[in-house]
């Protein structure tokens, strides 16, 4: 490879370093499994549990910004804030009414501004941190010493897979070369980089307790999708078990799709807010 | 066991409503399945069972012919055990009656004579079957098409049962009151006389008129007078969770909740239903009588020639509605909410 970095032609150097790339990412994800393997074994009645909370559903699926999002929609339903295509209202303030920490953080924040549209995660949440540690804690997202072994991987992979074409790429400016075509092909592999080998969100566990929780409640799903009014904590979990991909012609998470899409002339800063018989037939006689 | 679910209020299960039980699953206490839309039918079990992992289940079936003379049909036994295996419910309740005799079925159940040999056959029957099943069986009274001849009212004629078979009793609160408005008795009365303390499940149901005769057809909403029957069981102590039956001409999904939250009685303190001291009459012959009484309802001939002891009118129009019961296919889905 050192000497193919500095005697071939540019389109022969660019076919080898495509082959060599492509080939080291894919021995990385790999080889991942086998270096960094999942230990987050058997799933626990607890951490089943702890998705039935539709916050905690959300963190797992999305992070903190889909935390951000359930609660919107719950306070949607709970008539609180009125989302619409490009505008957020808040329709009252929280009252005597037994509102959740993220509700009640997330209605703060749209109080306390004016923009047309939402932006997830102006909350800067403090629940969606706790909720995060709770989930590391009953195995279902990746510890802080494996998400820092996961960078690490994924760093010295992406040193490993395109190094080479970072070094032609600085030579080349050196010596005053064309180099538009690799600056491209580098920044295709950088992004196939950070898709491939980003820091693992989940671990199998985590996976697996979600993919049971979306079976469990695949009725949430279908009745979005059927417009069927749901009350609030269902709403909820329906977005963080689905994404606001739920349901998205039907009922609050539709509407919540088009509050999250900035304006096409508006700038994508600020915010903070306003943001703020049986079917057997005929009686069975008895 | 109806401690359990005390003074719960629950609803028939429909799977073309599978979403709308799901979504409201909080107004509801329970929900009742009637086994034998799903006999033979695994693939549809994963939904009940989903559906048993969010609210108590409890069943109940129309085809065990707890009271034929000729004992219990092996195979249904078997696929019904497999079934509440899989589905877990509560309990599984079946009706004190009889739809098979001579290996034949009438379509619907007919009540039992009220007596001796009748009770021994039914506890015989149902001990057979709780051996065989993996959740307690429970009695439900009938809405007779016709009273065979005798001195033992219901309510008695339900406690020698319970006693006899050891099984817990589920009291229909729209058969008992059938029975009153076509028998001429008082509803309330004869509740008095239940054995309230072994009522593990009520049924509440609306019926139609048919050429006089009140049907427990499970078309309409619970009239004034299951109401009223409900408030006095539970005046009288009973806790045990109520279903509300509604099998066809369904309203909106909306409609039946707020049938099931009408349904929603507390009970006073837990009491046992006065007993009473009566004796059963020695009865005789019951497979004979129940073959007779299968050939009068299914042979072209009638009842010509055999003598059941009971009024001719009764007998037409039990063949009428066993005819039409057997005759009745499926109703397509209800409407869902949505």
């Amino acid at each position: 490879m050192i000497e193919l970095l500095h005697h071939p032609s540019g389109p022969a150097f660019l076919g080898y370093f495509f082959c060599w790339a492509f080939c080291a990412l894919v021995a990385a994800r790999a080889g991942r499994s086998f270096l960094l393997p999942d230990r987050s074994g058997e799933l626990t009645p607890e951490a089943l549990n702890a998705l039935e909370e539709p916050y905690f559903a959300a963190v797992l699926n999305g992070g903190e910004d889909e935390a951000e999002r359930c609660a919107m929609v719950a306070l949607e339903v709970r008539g609180y804030l009125e989302l619409a295509k490009d505008s957020v209202t808040v329709k009252r303030e929280a009252s005597g009414e037994d509102l959740h920490p993220l509700e009640k953080e997330v209605l703060a924040s749209a109080s306390s501004a004016g923009a047309p549209y939402l932006v997830p995660g102006a909350t800067k949440s403090g629940f969606a941190r706790a909720a995060e540690a709770k989930l590391r804690s009953l195995g279902l997202m990746p510890s802080a010493v494996q998400a820092a072994q996961d960078g690490v991987y994924m760093w010295a992979s992406g040193v490993f897979a395109l190094g080479p074409g970072v070094y032609r790429l600085a030579r080349g400016i050196m010596l005053g070369r064309p180099v538009l075509f690799l600056v491209l092909l580098l920044g295709v592999f950088f992004i196939a980089l950070l898709v491939a080998l980003s820091p693992r969100r989940r671990t199998g566990a985590g996976d697996r307790a979600l993919g049971m929780a979306r079976e469990r409640y695949a009725f949430l799903d279908k009745a979005q999708g059927r417009g069927m009014p749901l009350d609030p904590a269902d709403a909820a979990l329906a977005v963080g078990l689905f994404g606001l991909g739920a349901g998205a012609l039907g009922g609050p998470s539709g509407r919540l799709v088009a509050a999250f899409t900035p304006p096409a002339s508006s700038s994508s800063s600020g915010c903070g807010s306003s943001c703020g018989g049986g079917c057997g037939g005929g009686g069975c006689g008895g | 066991m109806a401690a359990e679910l005390p003074c719960s209020a629950g609803l028939l299960y429909h799977p073309c409503l599978e979403v709308d039980f799901l979504v409201h699953r909080r107004a509801l206490g329970h929900v009742s399945v009637l086994a034998d839309q799903f006999l033979g039918r695994p693939e549809a079990w994963p939904a009940l069972k989903r559906l048993g992992s969010f609210l108590p289940l409890l069943s109940h079936g129309v085809g065990l012919s707890l009271g034929s003379a000729e004992g219990l049909d092996p195979r249904y036994v078997g696929r019904l055990a497999g079934f509440l295996q899989a589905v877990r419910p509560a309990w599984h309740g079946e009706h004190a009656a009889f739809t098979r005799a001579g290996g034949r079925d009438v379509g619907h159940f007919v009540p039992l004579p009220r007596t001796a040999e009748s009770v021994r056959t039914l506890a015989r029957n149902a001990r057979d079957a709780a051996r065989e099943l993996p959740c307690p069986l429970v009695l439900e009274n009938v809405a007779a098409p016709f009273a065979w001849p005798g001195p033992v009212g219901p309510a008695d004629f339900q406690r020698a049962l319970a006693e006899s078979s050891g099984c817990g009793l589920l009291l229909d609160l729209h058969n008992l009151h059938a029975d009153a408005v076509n028998f001429g008795f008082d509803a309330e009365d004869e509740l008095a006389r239940w054995p309230l303390g072994r009522v593990v499940e009520l049924h509440a149901a609306g019926g139609v008129r048919r050429g006089g005769w009140l049907v427990d057809s499970h078309t309409r909403r619970p009239p004034e007078a299951v109401g009223r029957l409900l408030a006095a069981a539970r005046g009288l102590g009973c806790a045990a969770p109520v279903t509300l039956e509604w099998d066809a001409e369904l309203p909106e999904f909306r409609e039946l909740l707020a049938e099931v939250a009408a349904l929603r009685v507390p009970a006073a303190t837990a009491a046992e239903g006065a007993g009473r001291v009566f004796e059963l009459p020695a009865g005789g012959g019951l497979a004979d009588v129940q073959r007779d009484f299968a050939r009068a309802m299914l042979e072209p001939a009638g009842a010509a020639g055999t003598d059941l002891g009971l009024r001719p009118e009764d007998l037409l129009r039990a063949r009428a509605g066993f005819a039409r019961k057997r005759e009745k296919a499926s109703p397509p889905c209800p409407r869902s909410t949505s």
